[in-house]
């Protein structure tokens, strides 16, 4: 329940005057003078603008108006269902002391409105040192009306540079990103493709070398990967691997030290199992340099993912400096502008 | 942090954490859980070779070691804080250890390769940022010179351990050389004596090196049993240590030792042992300086809550339970007075600590707790003129005596040094904006 404003009396249902026998009307309870009045649309009773504490030029912006009492609860059809109305406004027209409704699809209530509110606008712009209609025109220069709907939504367009002389050249940050960036889109990523590849290769070639030392066991997983290189199956394999003859492969540098044929007679020359050939590892249950291999290839390709996401970062980052350098300069335009508009306007004064 | 000063002394001077207060559900599994030595940070190491960060007070996670490249890509083995909390050492089953500064802690700031998967790594050694690390299957443990830029790594073994074969054969080192001490599992730096180095190895011998400049020197060795050394620790003030053994049993030794360092001795206290169920120990941990109380955690999936003994009598004093878990690691935190643990299953962390109930009359002297509302009645002469006078001169007698607001204080409550810089973590006004910006 909404209780009525402070303003306006209780409900008092009489109709007529009790002694002039007038019908009277509103809170005041008095007769028609030719005042201004609205209909209420829940008790068909008519009511004062100035009763109601309402302006008068406020008139064309009623839609659906319901006096105190209706939406109170007290009369219309919130006394019966309890769904309180309330009066509704249409929507003022953005010319400051225009209070006609908007026309539809539009924030004035007629074009003449509109083309004096925006000229107003535009008239207002003052940019220190320079003209302002070229500035503005700058800002907007778009080549049809939908950019020109599109303009902000990109962000701030960016202030040619006689307009700003070094903006983002002169910033520590922003080069100090851009370098960064560039040492990301260099060097950095090929040097970790290029280490994947040395481990993919020298991993082929410890297989190789497996291949040919207990091939006969290990024909048969052979064949099922040989397809795929996935790097599920690859971890299959090595557990097969590892359950089937194999030695660890493990070597510090990666190099393959010779062709896999040699490598294998060498090995096979040696009497007691070696542990180590040529720098390579040659244990058949090496617990010590276990999947060796993955740990690596997951290790380089983390590297890679966060190379990439690092080149996706900085690629943001400076986007957002530029974003802020902009708006730190167009905020410097602007205040500059709004003292030097003071001055002159208190002088007149 | 909370003026421990006015909470209930009954409530803050309890010696061990009693409920547990707190669970960390991370997305990741945690396998490890360090503090920050003044306990406002925990960092977490998970299994896929994150380590995370959490800010105690938020209980929020506030950086990622390696999130910008460089990270551990298998499980982590140790974490260590250094003394001042901007620094990070971590050891991982994939081969690496890495230092971490927190300044910028997107990238290892270095990193060294081992051959195999590294067991621990803890501050310490010859260096100003050096650290020791053991290593998997192998004899020695090593220390590295973190200072250059590509850290230098170095066995630590005595001269006479390292000779050749035929150099063994001398009679003066024919004991030395006939002992097969195993590989080296553990490695402790003692807190007081800083260049006394303690091991354990896989056959259960403790190892005592004195660690100078030029030279190492293996100055003691003592077999504790003939299993392998899973954990060791050595308390605060340096005379007790305490090593958890695969033979299912925590040894506690009293640690002493000649003014010249040159003799030691360690003679045993207690054994821990779960005699029902015979089961072995994760992890275990002492209490700050003395080490009143020892807290471990116990293997398989029946065992789920953390025990604590007294560790001058050996009786269990405390279980503290509340995890629906096997536990593994362990932390304790003496400045807020919490132990944290991970579960095994769900890679959650627990943390318990003391609920300090709040004392309002702790406020002021004459501030009186009621159940429900009383209505006052004045005292006789509660608010008579007389005495006025006097009673101003104490209050200005009170108000001249000068309060030192600036110096800090050295110790809390507890008796826990408080008096160093902390490191601050910088926040990541970086991420901020990104994460605002992510959709744009």
């Amino acid at each position: 329940m909404v209780s009525l404003p402070d303003w306006c009396p209780a409900y008092n249902p009489q109709k007529k005057d009790a002694e002039t026998g007038e019908e009277v009307f509103c809170i005041c309870k008095k007769p028609d003078s030719g005042e201004l009045m609205v209909g209420c649309d829940g008790c068909d009773d008519w009511f004062h603008f100035s009763c109601l504490k309402m302006p008068t030029k406020y008139n064309e912006l009623v839609f659906s108006f319901y006096c105190p009492y209706c939406q109170a609860g007290v009369t219309g059809p919130g006394a019966t269902d309890g769904n309180l109305p309330k009066t509704l406004w249409r929507r003022k027209c953005r010319v400051s002391d225009c209070f006609k409704p908007v026309a539809e699809n539009s924030k004035y209530c007629s074009e003449g409105h509109a083309i004096s509110y925006l000229r107003g606008l535009v008239d207002r712009v003052e940019v220190p040192g320079h003209e302002a209609t070229p500035v503005l025109r700058e800002m907007l220069r778009e080549p049809d009306f939908d950019h020109f709907k599109g303009v902000g939504q990109n962000g701030l367009p960016t202030p040619s540079e006689q307009l700003a002389p070094g903006l983002f050249s002169n910033d520590a940050q922003l080069q100090e990103l851009e370098s960064q960036l560039q040492k990301v889109r260099g060097g950095a990523k090929r040097r970790v493709e290029t280490q994947l590849e040395q481990l993919a290769q020298y991993s082929k070639w410890v297989h190789a070398v497996n291949e040919l030392l207990f091939g006969d066991g290990n024909q048969e997983h052979a064949e099922s990967t040989s397809g795929s290189r996935s790097k599920a199956s690859r971890a299959q394999k090595r557990k097969k691997a590892v359950k089937k003859k194999a030695i660890c492969g493990y070597s510090a540098s990666l190099v393959v030290p010779c062709p896999a044929e040699q490598f294998v007679s060498e090995f096979k020359e040696l009497e007691d199992e070696p542990t180590e050939l040529r720098g390579v590892c040659c244990k058949l249950r090496c617990t010590r340099h276990l999947d060796w291999a993955g740990t690596q290839e997951n290790g380089l390709q983390f590297q890679l993912e966060s190379l990439e996401s690092s080149e996706e970062r900085l690629q943001l980052l400076v986007k957002i400096r530029e974003d802020q350098l902009k708006l730190q300069f167009y905020k410097k335009l602007t205040q500059i502008d709004t003292t030097s508009i003071k001055i002159p306007l208190k002088n007149e004064s | 942090m909370t003026n421990l000063l006015l909470q209930d002394p009954f409530t803050v001077l309890k010696e061990y954490p009693e409920r547990l207060t707190q669970t960390f559900e991370t997305p990741l599994q945690t396998c490890c859980v360090e503090f920050s030595h003044g306990g406002d940070y925990l960092a977490m190491g998970c299994s896929n070779g994150a380590v995370i960060l959490y800010d105690m007070d938020t209980a929020k996670p506030i950086a990622m070691l390696g999130n910008r490249g460089g990270g551990h890509v298998r499980s982590i083995q140790s974490i260590a804080w250094s003394k001042d909390d901007r620094y990070i050492l971590t050891s991982s089953r994939d081969w690496y250890v890495k230092l971490w500064d927190l300044q910028k802690p997107g990238v290892p700031a270095r990193q060294v390769r081992f051959e195999s998967p590294v067991w621990t790594c803890q501050w310490g050694g010859p260096f100003d940022l050096g650290c020791i690390a053991t290593v998997y299957e192998e004899e020695y443990a090593f220390s590295i010179n973190l200072t250059p830029e590509t850290p230098v790594v170095a066995k630590i073994c005595d001269v006479y351990e390292y000779l050749g074969e035929d150099e063994k054969e001398s009679e003066e080192n024919e004991e030395l050389e006939q002992q097969d001490f195993g590989y080296t599992l553990v490695a402790c730096v003692h807190p007081v004596w800083k260049e006394i180095l303690i091991t354990g190895t896989s056959k259960g011998w403790f190892k005592i090196y004195r660690i100078s400049d030029q030279k190492v020197q293996l100055v003691h060795s003592y077999r504790f049993a003939y299993s392998n050394a899973k954990h060791m620790i050595i308390s605060q003030s340096g005379d007790r240590v305490a090593i958890n053994s695969s033979d299912r049993t925590i040894r506690q030794y009293s640690l002493t030792a000649n003014f010249e360092l040159t003799e030691f001795n360690f003679a045993l206290e207690h054994r821990y042992q779960d005699v029902i169920n015979r089961l072995q120990w994760n992890s275990i941990r002492f209490s700050s300086n003395s080490a009143e109380y020892l807290v471990a955690s116990a293997h398989g999936s029946s065992a789920r809550d953390l025990y604590l003994w007294e560790t001058s009598t050996g009786t269990l004093v405390r279980v503290l339970e509340g995890a629906e878990e096997e536990l593994m690691d362990i932390d304790w935190d003496f400045n807020h007075m919490c132990i944290t643990s991970n579960g095994l299953e769900t890679g959650n962390v627990y943390v318990w600590s003391l609920v300090i109930p709040p004392k309002w009359s702790a406020l002021a002297p004459d501030f009186e707790e009621v159940e429900e509302n009383i209505e006052y009645r004045e005292k006789e002469d509660e608010f008579d003129q007389v005495g006025q006078f006097e009673q101003q001169q104490e209050l200005d007698q009170a108000e001249e005596v000068k309060i030192d607001l600036r110096t800090r204080e050295k110790f809390d409550v507890r008796g826990n040094e408080i008096n160093f810089n902390r490191f601050v973590i910088p926040l990541d006004y970086d991420s901020i904006l990104m994460l605002k910006h992510w959709d744009k």
